[in-house]
């Protein structure tokens, strides 16, 4: 048995398209631990997924799924992973009696009582073709899916995009009931990150393919704050301080990485914590340091 | 491999039947011409005796074509579903490598072309009966040099995978195929002539088709026989040119 420290471990990843880069990408996400990949919309999630699963090839860097590399030993690895994808990437002709014949022919250790009983527990169908699903019973047959072969690793891309809280919520109960086993590790990328501050222990931030931040949920958003002050009293303010700032005709709202650090710099300052949503935002526009 | 081959014989289930069902309708119709030339009300008309003793030994050709070019054309629309379900995609996240997973796309086309070779015998086995005549080896070997044919359409498989539409990929091979096909009507036109030119000379008591047949006639069974002992080998190369150019394909990775 293969033994790994980290479920993900990228190092310096590099792919190139025209007019965009993936620019030396390195993160690890911990074994027994969720990690959430947020970038808004073309900041390099699903080309960082891609290159993970050797869907795409990489220019340059390491990757290791599982202990294993992710392209000499790309098929010991991919045994143990699942995938799963914004939409269903099952012919809508297919139903799931005729699904469970398919994968259980791929994949070693494919359960058809574990793929069943997910089935009935998401009240899906097993009868109906695909195409009459529903787009919240299309992500539950995918996550039916993925978690009936024994995977050690869960990667998401974009899964709960499109759904309604419900079904989000239900979803991300299924992962959190999936990482009680310490074995199992889950990457998970999304630009919705209240979905994120619900269930992730570490957080990756990518942007215009440059990773801004990667660590500990709990230790980013403790680290960072939105400084409110007046325009006098931001002219105060260190740039070195500053993330990016948002000026409004009544004043500024200032995004620090030290919270703690700037509470003992700007006494008097108020400092309000920051969700993953407002980090989110900051780091993007950290380029104009000033916006609105 | 198995799950994937079920996969594209569950996909194309419609298609395979709708072709079986034309195909076993047109076979019964034929059969049913055949038989009434001497069991139904064609039996007292001498003419149309004729048109049928012409007819039959180009019947089972029909029903062969039918056979051949029908059920493998059953599998062709799987191809293109595949990317628009993201199906290929998905397969790239799966522990199967590139070999094999054209070794299901060849597989699946085998079986379709052993199947379509069985059902045009079946063919040449009804009609045969159905005429009277027989079941003749002669048709049987012509049916396998027909299915030698069919298999060479194999290597449009991996230019489905590259352009994703039907659209190009005929016009892909319209592009290319424009000037052989050109030749090769050009080379039959000349050979018409040729026979026509020949039949004047040699055989100037016969009515002019006739005439013609009988100096074709030769050169068609020469023909027939030189594709009958190449059959094997075009039907191992197209799999083995099918197979690894599909293999290239799949590792090019076009996300």
């Amino acid at each position: 048995m293969n033994e790994y420290e980290n479920a993900i471990e990228i190092k310096d990843l590099t792919k190139k398209y025209d007019g965009f880069t993936l620019d030396k990408v390195s993160f690890n996400v911990p074994k027994g631990s969720i990690m959430g990949f947020i970038g808004q919309n073309g900041a390099g999630k699903t080309t960082t997924i891609n290159a993970l699963l050797n869907i795409v090839k990489k220019d340059g860097g390491e990757i290791k799924l599982l202990g294993y590399d992710s392209v000499n030993d790309e098929y010991e690895a991919k045994k143990q992973i699942a995938a799963v994808f914004d939409e269903l990437p099952f012919d809508d002709r297919l139903n799931a009696i005729a699904l469970d014949k398919i994968l259980r022919e791929i994949f070693e250790e494919w359960s058809t009582d574990t793929f069943f009983g997910y089935l009935d527990r998401f009240a899906l169908p097993k009868k109906k073709k695909f195409g009459k699903f529903s787009k919240g019973m299309k992500m539950k047959l995918q996550i039916a899916s993925a978690l009936s072969h024994n995977a050690k690793l869960l990667i998401m891309d974009e899964a709960t995009t499109g759904l309604d809280p419900v079904v989000r919520n239900e979803i991300l109960d299924i992962f959190l009931e999936y990482l009680q086993n310490e074995e199992h590790s889950i990457l998970m990328s999304s630009h919705i990150t209240s979905d994120l501050d619900k269930i992730a222990d570490s957080v990756t931030f990518i942007d215009k393919g440059k990773v801004l931040i990667s660590g500990y949920k709990d230790d980013i958003l403790d680290s960072h704050g939105i400084l409110k002050c007046t325009k006098d009293d931001y002219k105060d303010i260190a740039p070195e301080d500053i993330v990016s700032a948002r000026l409004s005709d009544f004043g500024a709202e200032v995004m620090v990485s030290d919270k703690a650090a700037c509470s003992r710099k700007y006494s008097g300052a108020v400092i309000d914590n920051a969700s993953l949503e407002d980090i989110m935002l900051y780091y993007v526009n950290r380029s104009k340091k000033e916006w609105r | 491999m198995k799950g994937l081959v079920y996969r594209e014989f569950y996909l194309m289930r419609k298609n395979f039947a709708l072709t079986l069902a034309v195909f076993l309708g047109f076979l019964f119709m034929i059969s049913l011409v055949f038989i009434s030339t001497y069991a139904g009300n064609l039996a007292k008309d001498e003419e149309n005796n004729q048109m049928i003793a012409s007819f039959y030994p180009q019947a089972y050709l029909y029903t062969g074509a039918m056979a051949l070019l029908g059920f493998s054309a059953a599998q062709n629309g799987v191809v293109y579903d595949d990317y628009k379900s993201r199906w290929r995609l998905y397969t790239y996240t799966l522990p199967v490598d590139e070999k094999k997973m054209a070794s299901s796309m060849l597989v699946s086309r085998i079986i379709l072309l052993v199947v379509g070779f069985l059902f045009a015998v079946v063919g040449e086995v009804v009609l045969g009966f159905a005429a009277k005549k027989g079941v003749s080896l002669e048709h049987i070997k012509n049916l396998a040099v027909m299915a030698a044919i069919v298999s060479v359409t194999f290597i449009t498989l991996p230019s489905a995978l590259r352009h994703k539409e039907v659209s190009k990929t005929i016009t892909t091979y319209i592009a290319y195929g424009i000037i052989p096909f050109a030749a090769l009507v050009f080379g039959i036109v000349k050979f018409i002539i040729y026979c026509i030119k020949e039949a004047e000379v040699r055989y100037p008591y016969l009515k002019g088709e006739e005439a013609i047949r009988k100096v074709s006639e030769p050169y068609q069974e020469k023909l027939v026989e030189i594709a009958a002992i190449a059959a094997p080998f075009i039907i191992v190369g197209s799999l083995v040119l099918c197979y690894f150019r599909t293999v290239k394909e799949l590792e090019r990775r076009r996300y």
